[in-house]
């Protein structure tokens, strides 16, 4: 009983995060100019603009691009932040963790002008380097939340026993530690991905005119003057491609996310 | 923050040291990033916005307008509000996930997260669709023959919650997933063994092993909707003001120095919302509660 | 045992990280299909080298400035133009510009007077020489020559409606809007958040003050009318929901912006609008302090005032141009919607400079009082 009621929760829940997306699919088929529901008439027309008009191409890849490689430097450095953070006692340590996990709280137009400020001085407006900085500060976060909730628990033995066996910090990271927590890494990730795509406000200052804008920073361009479908087109487009990479990786190999030294303590 | 609580006892001091080692220097590279992409920005923009302004001024206007001090009021208790429905949704929801077979674990996990590759605008404006009067929500009620709801969830805080939590809810379940996943599951079963019922079981031994995880994902996702602009604005509409929005307009107006100390102000009540929370986890501690 | 998976999994996401990266910086110096011939800006550059950087807003308004200004002025001048279509936080990216010594635009626009006279004052706006222009001897618009901006188009806040819904052949003025009983139904509002004196100030002249009496705005009495259709009163929070309001039958009558009614009624031709009470601004072109290409902007602002130019904007977003001579050529049903119309005009007022400036003094404080009465 108290199973199934379980079960008619999840499904709930399942439901429950996957309305607004079911919602986009119709208001991305209207032929209308507007994202009105119910759609007035249907139409393919958006997702031919999606994938043809280079307005949407450009700022899409761009995106997706700034988001995997801002997700990765965060991933890797706050892993490696989030060790000594979680798991040893220093001056300063409870401070410094806020100061790190700050920039999630912090209204992002207060930083946008300094930042604009400081690219600007560099000399580096628009240049990649200040928006993968940029991106990765404010995905560290939940990066190190994340991965620090899952070294916390982490089982010091292990290393200890590798260690008189003669291996080194990094092998021990990448062999011992890495294999254990890596489900945590992998949301890490894929929060940090997540978050990166998202961001609008900073991007939007360190972009220069003319430069192509990242998919968010595009969308709010026209969130004022449109509501048009193309918009849903484009989230139903990834989420679908998403589907399909996920549902994929999750067939060919279930296996990664059980299985001995996968987060299983013996 | 929480999530950082007091580190395992063994690993500190000399004696461990030589075997487990936390080089503090691991930090640097972040920290250097840190610095250069976000506080070196923060700092210019306060010397922008505090030293040309009257700080003094800003702060009395601030605490006279009732409407700021409603606005922060209500900021922190949709955020609280958020926290709590969404980690109270997420544990059940990790709980059953972790529990599948693994072809199905992995199958809800993807369903947990591809969704949230949907751009935040999208979100929105489908939850609008759904949650207007007219929307699919009342044509849902209407199907049902029930009475039409009128947007009872719309442009109000009840929508910011349904919207909100439904964009941290994957952020609060998976970290969750993870914790329950490190469970030892030969510990529930000697439990069992031993003649305790599940709800003893959970009590005694999956909650406490899961309740870091969850005052993690509680703060991760309460310090995550006090900064929120985007959602609030739309499914919150004019008449639940989030705090965020307010600095946004300040800004706009070209106001720097007040909307310097609104920003200051959240950060600030943040901070010490936290400290709070630090503290009353180590008193529960202290006395054995958790 | 699971080695095997596990490096298929590792191999296939490097493989789509390779792929995603590949394919991005393939693609980056890619250019909008908008802005024809623009040149590549390159990274870490203030400006397009060479080119004019203007900065308005998006969507269909931005295509319509590069459609009915851009292109043809590119054409006539060989001059390369780079449209950067945000306009989200223009007054905050002006002030951040100038505070790095770095401006980024040469030529701005899409908001009004008050805003743009503000920011004249601060000094972060070029002073506009009309005589060089040409423009202070063209008849223009009143109001269009500013020291700190031309006048770009009419703007304007008019009852909009659903005329199915109202007695036949009804032409709602801005007194029956707040009238309940002669007009019952939902009233589409704005939330705030952008001019939060105009609809106050809509309600007092609703209520019986004169426009030239308006100004200080006597909030309690602005707000008492409010009230009297708080009740039935829907809000938006943007542009677009302004029309979507209207499109999706949430409101039966609104206070919005002439151009969105008219873009709205393509979609829906049940959707009419009425200038009786409305109010009328102007929306402006400026040239920031320390722009690097100004006389090219001088240039291209001149280029604006051609009277085909400005028809042709009208014709595809419904705001009216600042040079009379638009309006003759103009096709006979747009005549007869758009503000500039003398019938339409005639029932619409506006603030004086002066008033202006007030206004651009408590714009902070409007935005306050606005958003609390809102909110409550």
């Amino acid at each position: 009983m108290a199973a199934r009621l379980h079960g008619v929760f999840a499904a709930a829940m399942v439901v429950y995060l996957l309305l607004p997306l079911a919602i986009a699919v119709p208001l991305s088929l209207t032929s209308s100019e507007f994202m009105t529901f119910p759609p007035r008439g249907l139409s393919l027309r958006w997702y031919e603009e999606f994938f043809t008009d280079a307005q949407w191409t450009g700022p899409t890849m761009f995106s997706l691009a700034l988001a995997a490689v801002a997700a990765t430097l965060a991933t890797l450095l706050g892993s490696l932040a989030a060790w000594p953070l979680v798991r040893r006692r220093f001056v300063g340590r409870a401070s410094l963790a806020a100061l790190l996990g700050s920039p999630i709280v912090v209204p992002a137009i207060s930083v946008a002008i300094g930042a604009f400020l400081v690219w600007a001085g560099l000399r580096l407006l628009g240049n990649p380097v200040s928006l993968v900085a940029t991106h990765v500060v404010l995905t560290a976060p939940f990066v190190l939340l994340v991965v620090g909730a899952a070294l916390l628990e982490f089982d010091a033995d292990h290393i200890g026993a590798a260690r008189t066996l003669g291996a080194n910090g990094p092998t021990i990271a990448r062999r011992i530690v890495a294999p254990q927590i890596l489900p945590s890494l992998i949301a890490a990730w894929l929060f940090a991905f997540i978050t990166s795509l998202d961001e609008v406000v900073i991007t939007s200052f360190l972009l220069t005119a003319g430069q192509v804008p990242t998919l968010a920073v595009f969308i709010f361009s026209q969130v004022h003057w449109s509501s048009s479908p193309a918009i849903a087109a484009s989230s139903v487009v990834l989420v679908g491609i998403a589907l399909v990479i996920g549902l994929g990786i999750a067939r060919l190999a279930p296996l990664s996310i059980s299985g001995p030294g996968m987060g299983r303590p013996r | 923050m929480t999530a950082v609580a007091a580190p395992p006892t063994k690993d500190v001091g000399r004696a461990r040291g030589q075997f487990v080692r936390h080089p503090a220097w691991l930090a640097v590279p972040l920290l250097i990033v840190f610095v250069l992409a976000f506080l070196y920005p923060l700092l210019r923009m306060g010397e922008v916005a505090l030293l040309r302004g009257d700080v003094v001024d800003n702060v009395t206007r601030l605490i006279d307008t009732p409407l700021y001090v409603r606005v922060l009021g209500r900021t922190f208790q949709i955020a609280l509000m958020v926290a709590l429905v969404t980690v109270a949704l997420a544990y059940p929801l990790a709980a059953f996930i972790s529990r599948r077979s693994d072809r199905v674990q992995a199958l809800l996990l993807v369903l947990l997260f591809v969704p949230m590759l949907t751009s935040v605008v999208v979100r929105a404006y489908s939850w609008v669709t759904i949650l207007r009067p007219n929307g699919v929500l009342d044509g849902i009620a209407n199907m049902l023959g029930l009475p039409p709801l009128g947007g009872a969830f719309f442009e109000n805080e009840a929508g910011i919650l349904i919207g909100m939590v439904h964009l941290m809810l994957p952020f609060a379940a998976l970290p969750l997933y993870a914790a329950f996943r490190r469970l030892d599951p030969q510990l529930p079963l000697a439990a069992a063994t031993l003649g305790a019922s599940p709800a003893r079981q959970w009590l005694r031994i999956v909650g406490p092993l899961t309740l870091p995880s969850a005052l993690a994902a509680f703060v991760l996702v309460f310090i995550t909707t006090l900064g929120f602009v985007i959602t609030p604005s739309i499914l919150g509409g004019p008449r639940a003001l989030m705090l965020g929005v307010l600095v946004q307009r300040q800004m706009a107006l070209n106001d720097f120095p007040f909307a310097g100390v609104l920003s200051i102000t959240l950060l600030a009540t943040t901070l010490i919302t936290l400290i709070l929370l630090r503290l009353a986890v180590r008193r529960f501690r202290a006395v054995g509660l958790l | 045992m699971s080695r095997g998976p596990d490096r298929a999994l590792l191999a296939v996401l490097i493989g789509l990280l390779i792929v995603v990266v590949g394919c991005s910086t393939g693609q980056a110096p890619a250019q909008p299909t908008g802005t024809s011939g623009a040149t590549d800006a390159p990274t870490g550059s203030p400006a397009v080298a060479g080119g004019l950087v203007i900065n308005s807003c998006g969507g269909l308004y931005g295509e319509s400035i590069e459609t009915a200004f851009i292109a043809p002025f590119e054409e006539d001048t060989g001059i390369d133009v780079v449209y950067d279509p945000n306009c989200d936080d223009q007054t905050t990216k002006l002030a951040a510009h100038a505070e790095a010594g770095q401006v980024q635009w040469d030529v701005i626009g899409g908001f009004g007077g008050p805003l743009y006279k503000d920011l004249h004052d601060q000094g972060l706006l070029a002073t506009i020489d009309h005589e060089a222009l040409g423009s202070d001897v063209m008849g223009l618009a009143e109001g269009a020559t500013q020291p700190f901006g031309l006048g770009f188009h009419h703007d304007g806040v008019v009852v909009g409606y659903h005329a199915s819904q109202l007695p036949e052949g009804a032409t709602p003025t801005v007194e029956d809007y707040f009238d309940l009983e002669a007009y019952p139904g939902a009233r589409g509002m704005t939330g705030g958040g952008f001019e939060d004196w105009t609809r106050p100030a809509l309600a007092l002249v609703a209520d019986g003050v004169e426009p030239a009496d308006l100004i200080p705005l006597d909030w309690e009495r602005a707000f008492a009318k409010l009230d009297t259709i708080k009740d039935e009163a829907v809000f938006w929070t943007g542009g677009t929901e302004m029309m979507t309001v209207m499109l999706e039958d949430r409101a039966v009558m609104c206070l919005c912006s002439d151009a969105r009614m008219l873009q709205a009624q393509r979609e829906d031709d049940d959707i009419k609008l009425s200038f009786d009470g409305a109010l009328r601004s102007m929306i402006f072109w400026a040239i920031p302090e320390g722009a690097p290409h100004s006389d090219m902007a001088l240039e291209f602002l001149a280029s604006t005032l051609d009277p085909e130019r400005q028809a042709h904007f009208t014709e595809l977003i419904g705001y009216s141009g600042v040079n009379g001579a638009s309006y003759d050529l103009l096709p006979a049903e747009l005549q007869s919607q758009v503000l500039v119309n003398p019938e339409n005009l005639s029932g619409t007022w506006a603030f004086t400079p002066e008033q202006d400036a007030w206004l651009a003094e408590n714009a902070s404080d409007a935005s306050e009082r606005y958003s609390t009465w809102v909110s409550e």
